[in-house]
């Protein structure tokens, strides 16, 4: 009976951990769109300063959900979009319109994938 | 590294969890839960790109799992009959039944070595073969064959009971003391009785299963050893 309960408790434990993770994903995943959109827009009407202050501002909130996704998300996606991270501010710096929009599309994608990689959906099923 | 023992830490003891059927005689469902986990436990150990908790969450839902259907099992026969299946009389009454003998997809040759492993060597010395849902074969020989026990030739005797530990490595086992209802006092005088002044000379002392008690110094077994060589 003490098993029972004591895996009964990891279970429940283990739903919770779920539950937060998925949770967490979706915030972090909203707050990384709505910066990256208003990044988009900066580039779009070029204006660099207040895409590379926002650009700084997103990388540095990336690093910061990226540190905690790591304990609940595959690492190759994180760093993936640490990468795309890098490059849309290379591209800034440059003031390459082209690549820097391309790169912010990479990053909602990228985004998207490893929120829909924690629902229950029929491609993640089978 | 860390990751390994954190692994192997939580493997062990979702194994205990499991309980003790787990590493005895598994049951279909038990085997697979087993490869599983050890399959789930190895991917995070050996590739640091995949999050522990990936490994983690699943192992724990398979423990939940066998649980589950372990706790189904002892409370309905029916589940029983379904996730264990039920065992199959491979020889019955003497004949070997060639049904369920190909139901089960067993040759003859299968069947012989199994018996010869149990130590029967003659088919018609065996009554009653049942292929067990875990895979071993329990073999009831012919009556007249099977062997005599003591209430067959009426010998008296006691019950034998668990040995229970006294000392072991020189220490004391002082539950075991109160299980036998004596005391540190009775334990030291039997010692000193046997020229033993300390309970820390002793390697291992105990009340046999005739209730005798039994011990050997830590000289004795060094004696022996050296002999041995």
């Amino acid at each position: 009976m003490k098993n029972v309960l004591i895996t009964l408790v990891l279970f429940l434990g283990v739903i919770i951990i779920c539950s937060i993770s998925v949770n967490y994903l979706n915030t972090i995943s909203n707050d990384i769109y709505i910066e990256n959109t208003s990044l988009k827009k900066y580039v779009e009407t070029e204006n660099w300063d207040k895409a590379t202050s926002k650009s700084k501002e997103m990388s540095k909130h990336w690093h910061i959900y990226s540190n905690r996704c790591s304990v609940f998300v595959n690492h190759t996606l994180i760093d993936d979009l640490s990468l795309e991270e890098h490059k849309l501010d290379a591209y800034i710096q440059t003031k390459d319109k082209d690549e820097a929009l391309a790169s912010c599309d990479s990053i909602e994608f990228l985004m998207e994938r490893i929120k829909k990689l924690e629902t229950i959906n029929l491609q993640n099923l089978f | 590294m860390i990751r390994t023992m954190i692994l192997y830490t939580l493997v062990v003891l979702i194994m205990r969890l499991m309980g003790k059927r787990q590493i005895g005689e598994l049951q279909p469902f038990e085997l697979v839960i087993t490869i599983m986990i050890s399959d789930l436990a190895s991917l995070p150990m050996q590739d640091t790109r995949i999050p522990l908790i990936h490994g983690v969450i699943p192992i724990i839902t398979l423990l939940f799992l066998e649980i589950i259907i372990s706790v189904l099992q002892l409370k309905s026969e029916t589940a029983r009959l379904i996730i264990s299946g039920k065992p199959s009389i491979l020889i019955n009454k003497g004949k070997i039944d060639i049904d369920i003998m190909r139901a089960q997809r067993l040759n003859l040759n299968d069947l012989i070595q199994e018996i010869r492993l149990k130590g029967y060597y003659n088919l018609e010395d065996i009554e009653f073969a049942i292929l067990e849902t875990n895979g071993q074969l329990s073999i009831i020989p012919k009556t007249e064959l099977s062997n005599a026990t003591k209430k067959d030739l009426n010998i008296k005797c006691a019950q034998d009971s668990i040995p229970i530990t006294l000392i072991l490595d020189g220490q004391v086992n002082h539950k075991n003391l109160k299980l036998l209802d004596r005391d540190n006092k009775w334990l030291i005088s039997t010692l000193n009785s046997k020229n033993i002044n300390s309970p820390k000379e002793v390697f291992i002392a105990l009340a046999d299963s005739q209730g005798k008690f039994y011990m050997q110094t830590y000289e004795e077994s060094s004696k022996n050893n050296r002999r041995k060589i």
